[in-house]
C-alpha cells in the first residue's frame, strides 16, 4: 500500500500540468500538435503559452525543451522551477520565418509534449505612398492628425520581390475610422517583380486617437491616426464702404482668409447696444432678409465665401439709434479666433425724411417725419414768412417739446423714428402766411428746413 | 392781421402739446400671404404683426387699403376667385379679376362690376387706364380698347400710379414720369408690384421684397424686412 501511494504521487502531479495557448484574453488547451500558422518569409511571430498547474500541490518543472529550426523560447526560465498549485508559467515561443518551407519543433515540459508547426511563406512587400507614414521596421502605419469630418487617404503598393509568384489570399482593414482597401480585389497573384496599388482611408468622426489593423494574409499592420477638432479661419466682415450712420441699409459680406478645411454651418447674429440710457434696444436693427436678428450661414469645404441665408451677402439695417452694432458667428465648427465685429453708429444731426406744411380753417399745420438717433429732440424754432418771403413781425417762435419726445421715445419701441404734427391756431386771414422755417435741435446740431404753405 | 396771428400763435405754442407718433407707411404683402403694417422710414422700416392672412393681392393708399383673399375682398365682400389687380384712387379702388376677366370698382363698401372688356392679358389698371399685353406689344388702353400709349415689349410687370408708371424688365426696374427721363434701378427677377402706400410701391421678386419710393425727385429702393412665417 505504501508503494502504491508513493508511485501515484508523481503520476498525479504530472496530470495536474496542462499546456494552453493564450491570445491575450483566453486560454485554449493545446493538444499533441499546435500550428502557429503561416508567417511571411523574413517575418517573425511570437506565441504565448501557459504551462498551468491545475492541481493544488506544487509542480517542479525539471524538463523544458524546444528544438527545431526557427523556433526559440524568449526569456526561457532555468530548470528546475516551481509552479504553485493553481498558478501557471508563461512561455513565449518565437518563430523566425526563414526560407519558404514548413517547420516543426517538439516542445516538451516535463512529460507533457506537443509539436509546434509553422510555415514560412513568400509574400509581397508593402510600401506606402502619399498620405501616411509607414510601414517601417515596426509595422505601424500612421495617418497623423486628420481634422474630424475629413478623410485622409493613403496609397500603398504591394510588390512581389520574390523570385516566384506570390498569391495574396485576403486583405482586410479593421478598426473604427479606417476604411478600405480600395482598388484591389483578393485573391490575387503577383508574378515576380509585379506590384499592385490600393488605398486605405482614415476618417475620424470625432477628436481622439484611433487604432486599427490591416491584415494581408499572414502579415498584420497596425493602423493609427488622430482625429483633431477642425478650426475655421477667422472670417473677415465687410459692410460696404462709406461712413456708417443711422438710417442705412448696408450689405454684409463674410469671407475667410483661407479655404475652409471642412464644411460648416451656423448662425450670424446682429445685436445692438444703445449709447442712450433712454432706450435699451432698437428694433429696426435687423437683417432685412429674415426680419430678425439672426441669419443662417453655410461654408462649403474648400470655399472662402460664407453664404448668408443662401446668398452671397445680406442686407442689414443700421437702425435709428446711436450705439454699437455687434455681429457674432457661432456654428458647428469653431473659428481660430472669436468671429465677429463691432460697428459704431455715431450720434448725428436730426434727419427729416419728409416735412410738409398745410393750412386748414383756424390752423396752420406742420408735419415732420424723421429720426433723432441721440434721443434729445424737442427744441424747435419756427420762423414764419409772408407770401413774399418777408419775415412776419414777431414771427419767431420757439418751443421746447423735449419732454414730449422723451415720453414718446420711451414707449415707442421703434427706435427714434417719429412723426410729429404741430398745429398753430390762427385767427383772421391765415392765408397771408406763405412759408415757415423749421429748426430742429438735438444735442449735437440744428437741422433746418423751409416749408411752403400751399 | 399779421400781429394778431403771431400773438395767438405764441400764446398757443407755450402751452401746446405736439402729436407725436410712429410713422406708418401702409402695408406689405409678405411671401406667405400675410398683410403686415409697415412702420418707420426708408431703410429703417419695421414690419408688424399680420393684419390679415391668406391674402393674394393687396394695395394701400393714403385713405384706403384693399386686400383680396381667395374669394373675397376683406372684410368679407364676395369677389371672383384668385388674385386681383388693385389700384387705389382716394377712397375707392379699381380692380381686375384675371380668373373671370372682370373689372370692378370698390366704393362705399360695395363692389360694382363694370361692363368693360379688353383684348389681351391685363397687366395693370388705374381708373380707366388699362395696361394690356397683346401680340403686337404692351399697350395702355381705355376700356373701349382705344390705345393711349405703349410700353416696351420686354415689360414683365407694371403698376400705374398717380403721374408715374413703374414697370419691370428682366433685369431692371424703371420709374417713368411724364416729361422726364425714366429712372432705372438694377433689379432682376421682379415678379410683381403692389401699392404699399401713397409714397411707396412694394416690389416683389421670387424671394425678396423691396420698397420703391415714388415721390418725385426722391426715388429710392430699399429692402423690406421679410418676416419668416
Amino acid at each position: 500500500v505504501k508503494w502504491f501511494l508513493f508511485a501515484m504521487l508523481p503520476l498525479a502531479a504530472q496530470a495536474q500540468l496542462a499546456l494552453f495557448s493564450f491570445n491575450g484574453t483566453a486560454e485554449t488547451a493545446v493538444g499533441s500538435i499546435f500550428d502557429i500558422g503561416s508567417v511571411a518569409v523574413g517575418d517573425t511571430k511570437d506565441v504565448t503559452f501557459r504551462a498551468r498547474n491545475t492541481g493544488a500541490a506544487d509542480i517542479v518543472v525539471t524538463t523544458l525543451t524546444l528544438r527545431g529550426a526557427g523556433f526559440s523560447l524568449i526569456n526561457q526560465p532555468s530548470t528546475p522551477f516551481h509552479i504553485p498549485g493553481g498558478q501557471f508559467q508563461v512561455l513565449v515561443v518565437h518563430f523566425v520565418a526563414g526560407t519558404a518551407a514548413t517547420y516543426n519543433a517538439p516542445f516538451q515540459i516535463n512529460a507533457l509534449s506537443t509539436t509546434l508547426l509553422a510555415s514560412a511563406t513568400p509574400s509581397a512587400t508593402l510600401s506606402s505612398g502619399v498620405g501616411c507614414t509607414g510601414p517601417s521596421d515596426v509595422p505601424n502605419i500612421d495617418f497623423g492628425s486628420v481634422v474630424t469630418g475629413n478623410t485622409a487617404t493613403c496609397t500603398y503598393s504591394l510588390r512581389n520581390l520574390n523570385q516566384q509568384a506570390v498569391t495574396v489570399s485576403a486583405m482586410a482593414v479593421s478598426g473604427a475610422g479606417f476604411g478600405g482597401p480600395q482598388g484591389v480585389r483578393t485573391p490575387l497573384t503577383l508574378a515576380a517583380g509585379e506590384f499592385v496599388t490600393f488605398t486605405i482611408s482614415f476618417a475620424p468622426a470625432a477628436a481622439g486617437f484611433y487604432s486599427g489593423a490591416m491584415a494581408i494574409d499572414a502579415r498584420s499592420y497596425k493602423l493609427s491616426g488622430t482625429g483633431t477638432s477642425p478650426l475655421l479661419p477667422a472670417p473677415l466682415l465687410d459692410y460696404e464702404s462709406g461712413a456708417l450712420q443711422s438710417g442705412q441699409q448696408r450689405r454684409l459680406t463674410l469671407t475667410l482668409a483661407a479655404p475652409a478645411p471642412i464644411a460648416s454651418s451656423g448662425n450670424v447674429t446682429i445685436s445692438f447696444t444703445s449709447d442712450n440710457a433712454l432706450i435699451q434696444d432698437d428694433s429696426s436693427v435687423m437683417f432685412a432678409a429674415t426680419g430678425t436678428r439672426s441669419m443662417p450661414y453655410t461654408i462649403a469645404k474648400g470655399d472662402t465665401h460664407v453664404l448668408l441665408n443662401g446668398q452671397s451677402s445680406a442686407v442689414f439695417q443700421t437702425g435709428t439709434s446711436a450705439g454699437r452694432i455687434q455681429f457674432a458667428l457661432s456654428g458647428s465648427v469653431p473659428f481660430t479666433q472669436a468671429a465677429g465685429a463691432t460697428l459704431t453708429i455715431p450720434g448725428q444731426q436730426m434727419i427729416l425724411d419728409s416735412a410738409s406744411a398745410s393750412r386748414r380753417t383756424g390752423f396752420l399745420d406742420v408735419l415732420l417725419t424723421g429720426f433723432d438717433n441721440t434721443y434729445s429732440a424737442g427744441s424747435m424754432a419756427f420762423t414764419f414768412y409772408d407770401r413774399n418771403g418777408q419775415a412776419l413781425e414777431g414771427g419767431n417762435l420757439s418751443a421746447d417739446f423735449r419732454s414730449d419726445f422723451r415720453s414718446y421715445f420711451t414707449k415707442s419701441q421703434s427706435g427714434s423714428v417719429f412723426k410729429a404734427g404741430i398745429s398753430f391756431p390762427v385767427t383772421g386771414d391765415g392765408s397771408v402766411v406763405g412759408a415757415v422755417d423749421v429748426q430742429l435741435s438735438n444735442s449735437l446740431s440744428v437741422t433746418s428746413q423751409r416749408l411752403t404753405f400751399p | 392781421m399779421k400781429t394778431l396771428l403771431l400773438t395767438l400763435a405764441v400764446t398757443w405754442i407755450v402751452s401746446a402739446q405736439p402729436v407725436i407718433d410712429v410713422p406708418r407707411e401702409g402695408a406689405m404683402l409678405d411671401h406667405s400671404g400675410m398683410l403686415r403694417p409697415v412702420q418707420g422710414i426708408v431703410q429703417s422700416f419695421t414690419v408688424g404683426d399680420a393684419l390679415a392672412t391668406g391674402v393674394l393681392s393687396a394695395a394701400c393708399g393714403r385713405e384706403l387699403c384693399v386686400a383680396k383673399t381667395g374669394d373675397s375682398i376683406l372684410p368679407g365682400i364676395a369677389a371672383p376667385p384668385g388674385p386681383a389687380l388693385i389700384s387705389i384712387l382716394g377712397t375707392s379702388a379699381s380692380l381686375y379679376f384675371p380668373a373671370t376677366r372682370q373689372f370692378a370698382r370698390l366704393h362705399d363698401g360695395g363692389l360694382e362690376f363694370l361692363d368693360w372688356s379688353v383684348d389681351g392679358e391685363v397687366l395693370a389698371l388705374r381708373g380707366d387706364r388699362i395696361v394690356v399685353r397683346r401680340d403686337n406689344g404692351v399697350w395702355i388702353v381705355r376700356p373701349d380698347g382705344s390705345s393711349l400709349s405703349s410700353l416696351p415689349n420686354e415689360v414683365t410687370a407694371v403698376v400705374l400710379l398717380k403721374e408715374v408708371i413703374v414697370f419691370a424688365t428682366a433685369d431692371a426696374l424703371i420709374v417713368q414720369r411724364t416729361e422726364s427721363d425714366p429712372l432705372r434701378f438694377e433689379l432682376a427677377g421682379v415678379v410683381g408690384f403692389s401699392q404699399l402706400s401713397e409714397h411707396y410701391v412694394q416690389v416683389s421678386t421670387i424671394d425678396s421684397s423691396y420698397a420703391l419710393r415714388i415721390d418725385a425727385g426722391r426715388e429710392q429702393i430699399s429692402v423690406l424686412p421679410e418676416v419668416a412665417p
